[in-house]
């Protein structure tokens, strides 16, 4: 399940050394250097935060200049980028780009085009009719570039990384498991891409430009850690003794809606409910790397980076 | 009602069931029951407008009585006399008749508050406390209320309107400036305004306004591109267009200083004879001021810079120019975008002031930036300055102080205290005397990180009321999570006050951010915020809280599932009414905070209810359309509330009559 992206979270895929019966130790690198041979099927997978990571980064370090794509000049454009979107446009825009008085910069929805040029000349001009002010006679071309530039790593991903994945997957194969009703993974039920699919967890198209692949991969072997709220779960109670878990569609201070996993849609007013709360846990399946094997995984992992 | 905050670590199974029971989250210290001291005093006369309390007539219902008090009043007019038929025949009070008001005077603005039938200023009186003496519509029959009428005006941004009534006749402003005079009966149109508006506007918040003020046969309207209009009330002709002026970057005064960011969006305030405003602008680097203009010519009378220049001679601002680094007043910031108060006693008007520029990068302004984040007490006859109480020195969190300063009067120790209290966007709720600005109290309404609660009382200086602020809360280049976040723990919407309970209604934004600092760089006309902040995702919530004005204590809490951001009524029929932002509107009883009645209005609540009485029959006004600064919570902090649906629509309600 994809979550909005948590501006701090810095992520690595890294070590996970959990034994399962059976079950090779592994360990995956911000490089992906192999420290155990992974030999077995089926594994478990665990993402630990950068800084419980810190002596692996090092190994990461060494090898960064190679695996960044970065050059100094392109870090100082996206440094002015930063500076510049976050004085000029985040009051409308958010910090990081998701929207509030003014458009997400960060959904794929470009209403006025999505070239760069159409966003250098809506930067450029504004829009009339609108509280987007023009910005042509106070930037230099290079600096509306430098914006444009920064609002495109928002939407890309939380912040720079040098994470890449384990092993290469098929995403032909991966494809297949996506969307195999009776597979391992079963992604489809519950997830839209190209408009088949479910609709218990968000869409998934063109995720790769819109979430990094550390967060991809991380939700999927972690689906709880980071819930959107607008993908919670709720159960809730009625006053005769009925119990029904569903994705919410809607709350307002006085009713709610919500889907079950079936399809079927409730709304109810809380005033006729013995209980309601939201579920800490995502309603995706905690033990997707435990169907899949690492293969499985990767694949699915890289059917998920084509859809950019 | 309740919303849950829908998060895994509620404690939900208690809550929900006491939520269930009875329908709101009751505070511990308990006020299920009314102050007794309320029904000993009834009516504790907190109007500044009257002079002798003692005199006052009660026309509140007994916190104790359970059916309102009865009209005695005799109504000669037929259609008091038809209304009064139709109304009996349904079981409802008719209105005592209200003489028509005619050409709104001084006499009329000062008696506001007696005047049931008509709103006849932004916040309804001089002293702000939007309570309204109407009864007819209460807590035994306010679950009967229904929509009247309905008026859609095509505008699709944030409906911050607060309409006055006057003579059966209401008079609107919408954004972009536009505005309608309606028939209060039928809600058909009288005429419709538009201001020619050039391009280019430099708005941070959204295209506003927040309403007329009406002064003889006139309503006055500031603009978007920061003009001052009059126009004629009975056919909306326009009188005369003055463009408000401000120093330029050669020290002339120009026109067309909306290219230099400069804004105006608030209600003006008439006091005798004078159109009062102030002016927007601070995300841009704007030098704040307030404006008298004449009510006549359009002449501006005065002017008062809430951030002094350094040719600005007199004491007062020479001691504010010390507390700005170098040339940094230049571009200080300090609006004044919310309508003031007036204490007629004391002549004394009340205005508070916005942030500094830029809002998050303090270090090229070092200094405590006078008068920025204050509450400034002004001679109306001169715009002379008498003293001034920052709430927030050498603001780096965008805690503007322009939260309604509303004047109240209470009972302490035996004496009668002449106080102001702000629910402040940094998170407390404060108590000045008003007599000379010194600090009685300051309590928190939310979460507050910014100062450090460890010290003083609750954070401030008990004396003086100056904050210890926490230096770990001081926004750096990686970001520090800080509560409340930039839209404050209450925004601009009015919060009222019942004399019969003694609480103040608060809308209350819970919400945390992370601010950055960065680069402050000043481009003429742009947003010079000297850097941002990203709200937390999915913590932005809200609650409707019931302030013990003469203690600053929670007396009741409703939690709701969004931030709370609309404006507040109350009623003598001991009703409270606000609307949140999922579009409902709904009336609270003022005593337990239990909802009475509530109505979907079909988009977001951002704007002021009022009520008036026409033909022996009571009316409940709300405008209703989400925008503002606040759809901004949809970004992160609540994200459910992505593209909410917009547009403008006027709801009247009333009690059916058969």
């Amino acid at each position: 399940m994809v979550r909005s992206v948590q501006p701090c979270t810095r992520l690595s895929l890294v070590v996970s050394s959990i034994v399962v019966p059976g079950c090779a130790l592994i360990c995956l690198h911000l490089n992906g250097h192999i420290d155990a041979q992974a030999d077995e099927e089926r594994v478990h997978l665990s993402v630990a935060s950068s800084k419980d990571a810190a002596p692996e980064t090092a190994i990461a370090e060494s090898e960064s200049a190679q695996s960044s794509e970065l050059t100094a000049k392109d870090e100082a454009a996206l440094a002015e980028g930063q500076a510049l979107y976050r004085g000029l446009c985040s009051g409308c825009h958010g910090g990081m780009g998701r929207g509030g008085k003014g458009p997400n910069l960060t959904d794929d929805r470009w209403l006025h085009g999505d070239k760069d040029e159409d966003i250098i000349r809506v930067i450029k001009n504004g829009v009339p009719g609108t509280t987007m002010k023009k910005l042509g006679e106070s930037l230099k071309e290079q600096q509306t570039a430098s914006i444009v530039g920064y609002v495109r790593s928002l939407a890309r991903s939380p912040g720079e990384s040098n994470w890449t994945p384990y092993m290469a997957g098929d995403p032909k194969a991966g494809e297949q498991l996506f969307f195999d009703d009776n597979g391992k993974a079963q992604c489809a039920k519950c997830h839209t891409v190209n408009r088949k699919g479910g609709h218990v967890g968000p869409t998934l198209d063109r995720i790769a430009a819109r979430r990094s692949p550390e967060f991809v991969m991380e939700s999927i072997v972690q689906p709880s850690k980071f819930i959107d709220p607008l993908f919670e779960a709720v159960q809730v109670a009625t006053k005769e003794g009925k119990v029904i878990v569903g994705l919410r569609i809607n709350e307002t201070n006085f009713s709610i809606q919500l889907r079950e996993e079936n399809g079927r849609f409730h709304s109810f007013m809380k005033r006729d409910l013995e209980e309601f709360h939201a579920l800490a846990k995502s309603l995706m399946p905690e033990n997707i790397p435990e169907q899949l094997s690492v293969k499985q995984l990767h694949d699915v992992f890289a059917f998920l980076m084509t859809l950019n | 009602m309740v919303a849950l905050r829908s998060s895994s670590q509620a404690s939900v199974g208690a809550r929900a069931v006491l939520t269930l029971c009875f329908g709101l989250m009751l505070v511990p210290s308990g006020c299920s029951r009314p102050r007794a001291k309320q029904s000993e005093e009834p009516n504790a006369a907190a109007q500044a407008t009257a002079p002798d309390v003692a005199s006052v007539e009660p026309k509140l219902a007994q916190p104790e009585s359970t059916p309102p008090a009865r009209q005695t009043a005799e109504t000669t007019s037929p259609d008091a006399q038809a209304a009064a038929a139709r109304s009996t025949a349904v079981g409802i009070e008719p209105v005592e008749e209200s003489p028509p008001v005619g050409n709104v005077d001084d006499k009329a603005l000062l008696a506001a508050q007696d005047n049931d039938g008509n709103w006849l200023m932004y916040d309804r009186t001089y002293n702000a406390q939007r309570h309204s003496g109407l009864k007819q519509i209460n807590r035994q029959n306010v679950s009967r209320l229904q929509p009247l009428w309905t008026f859609q005006t095509g505008v699709l941004d944030g409906f911050e309107c607060t309409p006055l009534v006057v003579d059966g006749i209401m008079y609107v402003t919408t954004p972009w400036n536009h505005a309608y005079a309606i028939d209060c009966k039928t809600g058909s149109q009288l005429w419709h305004y538009q201001k020619s508006l050039p391009e280019n506007l430099a708005l941070c918040c959204d295209a506003v306004n927040r309403g007329f003020a009406i002064y003889g046969d006139q309503l006055y309207m500031t603009t978007l591109d920061a003009h001052l209009v009059c126009l004629n009330k009975n056919t909306g002709e326009e009188l005369w267009d003055e463009a408000i002026t401000a120093h330029g970057e050669n020290g002339q005064e120009e026109k067309d200083i909306y290219k230099m960011a400069y804004s105006a969006t608030l209600a003006p305030l008439i006091v005798k004879g004078k159109v009062i405003i102030g002016i927007s602008g601070a995300e841009y680097g704007i030098r704040g001021f307030i404006d008298a203009y004449n009510a006549q010519t359009g002449k501006r009378e005065w002017r008062f810079y809430t951030v002094p220049a350094a040719e600005d001679k007199a004491e007062y601002a020479q001691k504010a120019l010390k507390t700005w680094a170098g040339q940094s007043w230049l571009t200080g910031g300090g609006s004044a975008w919310v309508t003031g108060t007036f204490d007629p006693d004391l002549n004394t008007l009340y205005w508070g002031t916005g942030n500094p520029s830029p809002d998050f990068n303090g270090e090229v302004r070092e200094g405590d930036n006078l008068y920025t984040c204050s509450i400034l007490a002004l001679d109306p006859d001169d715009g002379t300055y008498k003293w001034h109480f920052q709430n927030s020195p050498h603001d780096v969190w965008d805690y503007d102080g322009v939260n309604t300063p509303m004047l109240v009067d209470f009972e302490k120790d035996g004496k009668t205290v002449k106080a102001l209290v702000q629910a402040h966007r940094n998170g407390y709720f404060y108590c000045l005397n008003r007599e000379n600005g010194q600090f009685i109290y300051g309590k928190p309404f939310c979460e507050v990180t910014w100062a450090d609660q460890t010290k003083g009382a609750n954070g401030l200086d008990p004396k003086t009321g100056r904050p210890f602020v926490n230096p770990a809360a001081l926004p750096t280049e990686e970001g520090v999570r800080v509560c409340p976040g930039a839209a404050g723990g209450k925004e601009w919407n009015p919060m009222a006050y019942h004399p019969g309970t003694g609480y103040a209604y608060v809308p209350v934004i819970n919400n945390c951010a992370k601010f950055t600092s960065g680069k402050a760089f000043f481009i003429k006309g742009q947003p010079y915020w000297g850097s941002s902040l990203t709200l937390i995702d999915g913590e932005a919530s809200g609650s409707f809280k019931a302030i013990d004005v003469a203690s600053g204590d929670i007396r009741w809490e409703v939690k709701t599932r969004s931030p709370m951001v609309a404006g507040v009524l109350t009623t003598a029929g001991d009703l409270v009414f606000t609307g949140d932002a999922e579009g409902f509107f709904t009336a609270y009883d003022a005593r337990t905070g239990e909802d009475l009645w509530h109505f979907q209005c079909g988009s977001g609540h951002h704007a002021s209810p009022i009520t008036y009485a026409l033909d022996g029959q009571q009316y409940i006004v709300v405008c209703v359309g989400w925008g503002g600064w606040t759809a901004g919570f949809a970004g992160d902090g609540a994200p459910w509330l992505r593209d909410a649906r917009r547009g403008n629509t006027i709801f009247v309600f009333t009690l059916p009559t058969g």
